[in-house]
């Protein structure tokens, strides 16, 4: 791989150990992929700091890099850490576990890194622009700055976001080039009957199914699709397959019409989803026999202000059924922007358990015993049964409500 | 009889051990339970087997970012799988292989194979991935 002389440096030493074993790493990395050069970035997104999912070697790496001196030298924020670090006694989270988040939160912090804490770091503040170079990891935030805002990542994971952070470059590769960002599959979504989250969270599982890791174009989607309806299709879509990058033909920046979508090629493959089809993919995300819940869980990823206010208006001054969790994962700055108005006291006066900084998947449920779980979330769907062994229901969101409320499932 | 086929390198490296064959894409991260090292996905076909010390082939990856650190911490925690064998390599988890070795000195090589040589892989066999290719007993 071709170096600048600055890179060499990095590489040799002569900027410090961090950065040497950061340079390792992302030249390896080049190689991996075929690189021939690297770039420069102006931003990043750290999943790494997620101890739930990098466990005691991600926290020896944090540490590592920590100890060597390492800091960030892009504007860089942190994905969601493994407890709500303000209200983590009040959720039964043990004190061995918070502590060990103590740790990886402070090597993270102390690298220079904003404590964001959130998963949907493109509705929180840092949000990239339109054609901007940068590294971010988490499957969502990828999928969702490199369609919906246009900016430009890799497949950055643990491990290597906070290494591109460090030396403040990327090999040049993938999806950094704008050649590699066309359409390859043709999905017409033409007549669906889309209206809720969670028909785009079917609706992206379906096209992550489908497409695996090819980049899909989809047509006929409506021109009302919110960013929390985007949010949710992407999600779902990297959780089923490895979708990295849609177009949405008239929604998308880099899709004003099909043609630039492809880049005036011809689409690989043409499929169409139905009606049906989504209909059997909203069943199947549902375990077979549940018919009572313990926890209603919403928020992944993270709810925006908007999904906070729409809560608060569905429960609209009902109390949550003694019998049944309400919980909501947010960010802090979500949270903020709320605090001072009747959002958050509403929701706190429901019953309902707000979550800043972490999410259901990823905190200590160890003290709670749940067997059963209802969610709008198709990413949740997907990953909860595996992670955390518990069946699931999937729902709309005015059901996950009505579920918290009245304590039972109504069909 | 000995069966040779050839691989591409993805994370160089040698390895011993017994396969344990999946014909679906697999993630580690929701599909994996690093401290058992079983399969927990029940989606998955090779589910509630265990992937310690054995040789995985699957033919592909998907899902979540957080593959990398899934294996790193297997490794960390000795249950992780001695190598990988997929058709289309998962970069992200070479690139949780690449730091095994850059930070910590740990090795799990990962290899591709054309989707034929991929057919004749079944669960059980003893296999050694060595120098380029896999030989299987």
């Amino acid at each position: 791989m071709k170096l600048t002389v600055e890179e060499k440096r990095l590489l040799n030493g002569e900027r410090g150990g961090a950065a040497r074993l950061a340079m390792e790493i992302i030249v390896r990395l080049g190689e991996l992929y075929g690189a021939k050069e690297l770039m420069p970035i102006s931003q990043a997104h750290i999943d790494g700091c997620l101890y739930t999912a990098v466990g005691e070697a991600g926290l020896e790496f944090a540490e590592k890099l920590y100890g060597l001196g390492a800091q960030v030298v892009v504007p860089t924020s942190l994905n969601a850490t493994s407890r709500d670090i303000v209200e983590w006694s009040n959720h039964k989270v043990g004190l061995d576990f918070s502590e060990k988040n103590i740790r990886m939160e402070q090597a993270y912090v102390g690298m220079g890194a904003v404590p964001t804490w959130t998963c949907a770091p493109y509705q929180a503040g840092l949000v990239p622009r339109f054609g901007q170079q940068i590294a971010w990891a988490e499957s969502n935030a990828i999928v969702y700055a490199n369609s919906v805002i246009g900016a430009r990542t890799e497949r950055y994971g643990d491990y290597t976001d906070i290494c591109c952070a460090i030396v403040g470059r990327v090999p040049k590769f993938g999806l950094h080039l704008k050649e590699n960002r066309r359409g390859r599959i043709h999905i017409s979504c033409e007549g669906l009957s889309l209206a809720t989250t969670a028909d785009f969270a079917v609706l992206g599982y379906v096209v992550g199914e489908l497409a695996k890791d090819l980049i899909p174009v989809l047509t006929g989607m409506p021109t009302w699709i919110t960013s929390d309806h985007l949010k949710a299709f992407g999600a779902a879509a990297a959780s089923s397959g490895s979708v990295a990058m849609f177009h949405m033909v008239g929604i998308t920046p880099e899709a004003p019409d099909f043609k630039t979508a492809f880049q005036g090629v011809k689409p690989e493959v043409e499929l169409s989803i139905s009606d049906l089809m989504l209909k059997s993919k909203r069943n199947s995300l549902s375990s077979v026999d549940v018919t009572a819940v313990d926890i209603v869980t919403v928020g992944c990823p993270h709810l925006s202000a908007a999904e906070l206010i729409k809560i608060a208006a569905l429960i609209n001054g009902r109390q949550v059924s003694s019998n049944i969790e309400l919980w909501l994962n947010t960010n802090n700055t979500a949270y903020n922007w709320l605090e001072n108005t009747s959002v958050i006291s509403d929701l706190k006066k429901s019953g309902a358990k707000i979550f800043r900084d972490t999410c259901f998947v990823n905190t200590d449920l160890s003290g709670w015993g749940f067997k059963t779980v209802m969610t709008n979330s198709g990413k949740y769907a997907h990953y909860v049964p595996s992670r955390n062994g518990m069946k699931v229901a999937f729902a709309d969101l005015d059901k996950c409500i009505e579920t918290a409320v009245s304590g039972r499932i109504d069909n | 009889m000995e069966l040779k086929i050839p691989v591409q390198p993805v994370v160089k490296g040698n390895a011993k051990g017994s396969l344990v064959v999946s014909q679906q894409p697999f993630s580690f991260f929701g599909g994996f339970d690093f401290n058992s090292g079983m399969v927990v996905d029940p989606r998955s076909d090779v589910y509630q087997k265990s992937l310690k010390n054995k040789i995985f082939a699957y033919p592909a990856g998907k899902g979540s970012s957080s593959t990398a650190g899934v294996i790193l911490e297997a490794l960390k925690q000795g249950v992780a799988p001695r190598a990988i064998i997929n058709v289309d390599a998962e970069k992200i988890l070479a690139v949780g292989a690449i730091v095994a070795e850059v930070v910590f000195n740990w090795s799990i090589p990962i290899v591709s194979v054309s989707k034929e040589d991929f057919a004749r892989l079944t669960t059980g066999k003893q296999v050694e991935i060595r120098d380029g290719e896999i030989i299987i007993d």
